[in-house]
């Protein structure tokens, strides 16, 4: 299937903006991190409602245990690994997890973040790839709701009706539960996957004037301002301003990658990052849980070089790892099969055999 | 005429859903104004007073004094009190009940073999106005039960607060709006059913 460069441009945008929103959380934590984490886990969303095309309920399920929760589980187990081998890492590496009982216990479940847990108590969050689980789940309920309102009657107001639902369900939730495999942000980004859906279906992206992207920013800005945005908890000071922030925010950065990707150097990087957007994302979870440098590196630079400085340092630094391993993986056997499976698949198909 | 299953019937509802939807934003939007009028919440309220002869370390009285306290409740419940407080009330803001109104919602009720009555006050429609009731028949009971019945000394015991009243409705807001969204979905679905019974009957012509 023939890829969408500007897609790619925005993803590869969103996943280092991730990486640059997590080194400003250890170091200068302030109104342009707001500005990330408004748009930053939205905008995958957004761009996954954007390229949807009905499947089988099989299909669908097959490929998502494929694309996002063998990622998870692969990450989550080299997680582990390097955590049992903190001792003799000589305190480069860190244990994410106290034993190894409750890594498969913080594995298994999938917490993105500290809070109140449906079923389990002590539980450890395993980090930033619950976004993988939240997402596999997030497609197939959409993928149900989408197939089950294909032949009602005013389809889309139907369908806008069950979206906002799950979406006011996955809020309301996480108010009291953070569910396994984070359901309740699953439920919430039903509303994120339909506006991508709905973008699509209106051509947005290729109708961008100059008045709907200041309307745009100026959405993004009142959501930003107001504080932070938390997917996985769904947490938000108003979580109405953000779902709305959220879209200007997608609409700003769409235009951004649709002109950065004019640029030949820059627009194809951005476009690897995309490309390989889970890879970044999974070593960057590693780099976090099982590395100890970037934590010491932010505390020292916050104390030797000031917040601002050492932001760009620790960025620096956390952009170290995710990058080797977007250049790297796909000279490794086995590992780029398990983050790449379209383009490495473990088996080939036997129609391909058949040729 | 061909037979209609069962999943006939739901495929046909589930088209028109659309009507379920806009049935339970009715009826809910109906519910909520509803509640939102007739749900008012009643408040209860109850106090203490103790009544003896005497000095109660010397135990004089006391089986005496709780032997005449099912009389004591009676007297306070009477129109003689009753009828004081009502006047005295009257000028409060807010109070709006007749005597005999009062006497059916003031209630005296002794602690078993014991000198201290409980006086209680329920379905009063104002939280802060129960606590004024229990307040003043009180203090007429103080002022006013040792000349009508010789109850001797009437000490008011502790002061009443805003958590010791209890609220209590018969339909909650959130009860009304749940039998909203159920008639809702209900008279919605009853809807769409007959809308897809017709078209059926449509396309069977």
């Amino acid at each position: 299937m023939k890829r969408i460069r500007w897609i790619d441009t925005v993803r590869g945008i969103a996943i280092l903006a991730v990486i640059v929103g997590h080194s400003l959380q250890q170091t200068d934590n302030g109104l342009l991190n707001q500005y990330i984490y408004a748009v930053h886990m939205p905008i995958f969303f957004i761009l996954s409602g954007y390229l949807y095309r009905e499947k089988g309920y099989k299909r669908e399920f097959t490929n998502g245990l494929k694309n996002l929760v063998v990622p998870y589980a692969f990450t989550a187990l080299m997680v582990i690994i390097l955590g049992l081998l903190t001792p003799y890492s000589f305190h480069i590496l860190k244990a994410q997890f106290p034993d190894f009982q409750s890594a498969i216990k913080g594995s298994l479940y999938g917490a993105g973040d500290v809070g109140k847990y449906a079923f389990f108590q002590n539980i450890q969050p395993i980090g930033a790839i619950w976004f993988l689980l939240a997402m596999f789940l997030a497609i197939q309920i959409f993928n149900v709701l989408m197939r089950i309102t294909k032949d009602v009657y005013h389809r889309e107001f139907v369908r806008f009706v069950f979206f906002s639902t799950c979406g006011v369900v996955g809020f309301e939730i996480g108010q009291v539960y953070l569910l396994p495999w984070s359901l309740n942000a699953a439920f919430l980004v039903q509303v994120f996957l339909y506006m991508g859906y709905l973008m699509k279906k209106w051509r947005l992206p290729y109708k961008i004037s100059w008045l709907l992207l200041l309307i745009s920013f100026g959405l993004w800005t009142v959501s930003a301002s107001q504080g932070f945005l938390s997917v996985v908890t769904t947490r938000s000071p108003n979580m109405l301003v953000s779902i709305v922030g959220a879209f200007g925010g997608a609409v700003c950065l769409i235009q951004f990658g649709k002109w950065l990707s004019r640029f030949k150097k820059m627009g194809s990087f951005l476009q690897k990052c995309g490309h390989y957007s889970i890879i970044i994302f999974c070593f960057h979870l590693i780099d976090l849980d099982a590395f100890n440098v970037g934590g010491v590196l932010a505390a020292r630079m916050n104390n030797s070089v000031g917040p601002n400085v050492a932001a760009i340092i620790v960025i620096v630094y956390h952009l170290i790892i995710p990058l080797m391993a977007m250049y790297t993986i796909k000279w490794v056997p086995i590992v780029r099969s398990i983050y790449l499976s379209r383009e490495y698949p473990f088996l080939k198909r036997s129609i391909d055999n058949s040729k | 005429m061909k037979r209609v299953s069962l999943g006939d019937v739901l495929t046909r509802i589930w088209k028109n859903v659309f009507i379920i939807i806009i049935s339970i934003a009715v009826f809910a939007t109906a519910s909520y104004f509803i509640a939102k009028k007739y749900s008012k919440p009643s408040y209860s309220v109850s106090g203490q007073v103790m009544l003896y002869h005497g000095h109660l370390n010397k135990f004089d009285n006391l089986s005496g004094d709780i032997a005449m306290m099912p009389t004591y409740a009676h007297v306070i419940t009477d129109s003689k009190i009753i009828n004081e407080v009502d006047s005295n009330l009257s000028q409060h803001a807010g109070y709006h009940y007749t005597a005999d109104e009062l006497t059916n919602m003031v209630l005296a009720t002794p602690a078993a073999d014991s000198v201290v009555m409980t006086i209680s006050v329920t379905n009063v429609d104002n939280k802060k106005m129960a606590i004024d009731i229990v307040n003043e028949v009180r203090n007429v009971t103080k002022k006013r039960l040792n000349n009508i019945a010789g109850a001797g000394n009437v000490r008011i015991l502790g002061p009443i607060k805003d958590t010791n009243v209890e609220t209590k409705t018969v339909f909650s807001k959130s009860q009304i709006m749940e039998i909203g969204l159920i008639l809702g979905l209900l008279v919605g679905g009853l809807i769409a059913a007959i809308k897809g019974a017709n078209l059926h009957a449509r396309e069977e012509h």
